[in-house]
């Protein structure tokens, strides 16, 4: 009897119960079936599809090209497409950057009852779905919108604020931003005041604390919120589409343009450039910072 | 420290309580929360143009999105998807959980990494691979592909949120059930399932918002037969302004307000 516990005691210690009810493969089996049937089999697809050739008639036949690539990465008007994504992205992530800062500070610094609420408020929109979003800027931007009305009634000339880059700027930004919020928030909540009230007490200033003590220590938060509003950016579609229209054609809308004309080489192709920007990202993310961040935002 | 930052300065600013960070901080949700209360206001306008304020008070926009068959089809169809991609989410999910933070098992930090990585690379490149793979497979246009193309994007969610929920809950309380006696299947069914409860439950409704509102993929794989709700919606939006779509958004931000208060109930209860 006290062997038999002292058995148990020994192999549960060791992590590896003898007398499992269900062995841990079996349990894994379904996820890896599911991603790799689904997840890795269509890429595993889409690389292949990239280099095959459009033949004339427009069916695709299985003869090595680099055509597509070349088409992507040499035509201007692809080329337009290409950095005007990676722009929008860029500029969205500053400008959250910006404006989140300041915000999260106040979250984790506030000592108001109301915190939870205040949290929840950056919240709600994440839960919100995007196109009820982008809409609501149609109705608030738009030519015969809210922000023009009040303008015309100030007597004050009309302004274009959708179908051009302010208009998806402004989705974006206001979309994306509780991505670059919540883990700015989690990372200035872990500094500890303490540390920052030793700063000020070996006789640093505000300014000369929060720059060099606080910015510092909340840079990695920064660093994941950075990485989730710029891959997101890069993979949006319905934004641009319901408020750039067709002066702000991104990636994601030249895909499905593609598709719709059934150039599924190509789209594959500019699929793989899109992953490709975004390995980069997370890979250089994960040299600074260490992707296993990522997954304190969620739990 | 944080005290001079957010200073209260004399004055009346002082007797508000309010310091110019608390000032940045409520203009900033007032950017965050105002487009959805726009919406909210102009869905019981009785108004057809998007007028603001509106001139006058009623409920026609709700009357007619519960008389539009089309629109009340592909809201089934949407909780169809979005019910039976929570389920299979969470349960896949789960199981993977479990045996990734109770085992060690070899290649599990490359399992692992898979298994996440449906979250980082952009939907819109899922839905132009599954696109082309359903295709081939010949179940193009069904149901059922949107289903699993959603069960894929929903497993790191359930992934993060039960690995975490199951890092908490100490190893030393399963063991103590096992040199109690208890087999595996009792202890993991009466000590580990209800302490993780509410985690599963908190990635259940991510889950669930997460395959509701998602477009993308659901664009790419319905075929005209089985286009779901946010499909509608875009389509109705591409062309114009549909003041229909006012109450439709006003009734989503309160089921899905209601969604976010439950979350944050599991997990403060966690």
């Amino acid at each position: 009897m006290v062997k038999n516990i002292q058995r148990r005691i020994n192999s549960s210690s060791t992590g590896n119960l003898k007398t499992r009810w269900i062995p841990p493969y079996i349990m894994l089996t379904p996820g890896i079936v599911l991603i790799t049937f689904f997840f890795l089999l269509p890429l595993t697809l889409m690389v292949i599809y990239s280099f095959y050739t459009r033949v004339l008639g427009g069916s695709i036949e299985p003869i090595f090209t680099l055509d597509n690539y070349l088409r992507a990465l040499t035509r201007p008007l692809y080329l337009k497409i290409i950095f005007r994504t990676l722009w929008l992205a860029l500029v969205t992530t500053i400008i959250t950057l910006v404006l989140s800062y300041p915000l999260s500070y106040f979250l984790a610094r506030t000592k108001s009852k109301h915190k939870n609420l205040l949290v929840l408020a950056v919240l709600f929109p994440f839960w919100t779905s995007i196109i009820i979003r982008s809409y609501a800027w149609l109705v608030l931007l738009g030519n015969k919108g809210v922000v023009n009305s009040v303008l015309a009634g100030l007597g004050l000339p009309k302004v274009q604020l959708i179908w051009n880059e302010t208009g998806v700027l402004f989705g974006l930004v206001q979309i994306l931003l509780p991505y670059m919020i919540l883990p700015l928030y989690a990372s200035i909540s872990g500094i500890k005041e303490s540390i920052e009230e030793s700063a000020r007490t070996l006789g640093a200033g505000s300014l000369v604390t929060f720059m060099r003590m606080t910015v510092p220590l909340s840079l990695p938060g920064a660093a994941t919120g950075a990485l989730l509003v710029f891959i997101s950016a890069m993979g949006s579609f319905l934004t641009p589409a319901l408020l750039g229209g067709p002066s702000q054609i991104v990636i994601p809308m030249l895909i499905y343009e593609q598709i719709a004309i059934l150039n599924y080489a190509f789209a594959a192709a500019l699929s793989m450039i899109l992953v490709f920007i975004v390995l980069i990202i997370v890979i250089l993310f994960d040299r600074l910072v260490g992707l296993e961040r990522l997954g304190g935002i969620y739990g | 420290m944080a005290r001079d930052v957010v200073q209260y300065k004399p004055g009346i600013l002082n007797r508000l309580h309010w310091n110019p960070l608390a000032f940045y901080a409520a203009i900033m949700f007032m950017f965050l929360l105002a487009p959805g209360f726009v919406v909210i206001i102009l869905s019981f306008s009785s108004s057809t143009f998007m007028e603001f304020p509106p001139p006058g008070f009623s409920l026609q926009w709700y009357g007619t999105f519960f008389k539009d068959e089309q629109l009340l089809t592909a809201l089934g169809i949407s909780l169809q998807v979005a019910f039976a991609a929570t389920i299979l989410s969470i349960l896949i999910g789960t199981l993977a959980a479990f045996s990734l933070s109770r085992y060690t098992i070899r290649g599990g930090k490359v399992i692992r990494l898979a298994m996440l990585a449906p979250f980082i690379v952009p939907w819109i490149v899922q839905a132009t691979g599954l696109y082309r793979l359903f295709a081939l497979l010949g179940i193009q246009g069904t149901i059922g592909s949107i289903i699993i193309a959603h069960t894929v994007i929903c497993i790191p969610f359930v992934l993060l949120v039960v690995s975490a929920g199951l890092i908490a809950v100490p190893r030393s309380l399963e063991d103590a059930a096992r040199t109690l006696g208890a087999s595996g299947i009792t202890t993991t069914r009466r000590i580990t399932l209800p302490l993780i409860s509410s985690s599963i439950a908190a990635a259940a409704i991510f889950a669930f918002i997460t395959s509701f509102d998602e477009f993308i993929l659901a664009f790419f794989l319905a075929s005209p037969s089985a286009e779901t709700f946010p499909i509608k919606m875009f389509l109705a939006l591409r062309d114009k302004v549909d003041p229909r779509l006012t109450a439709v958004s006003t009734l989503f931000i309160t089921a899905n307000f209601a969604g976010v208060i439950l979350f944050q109930r599991l997990r403060r209860a966690k």
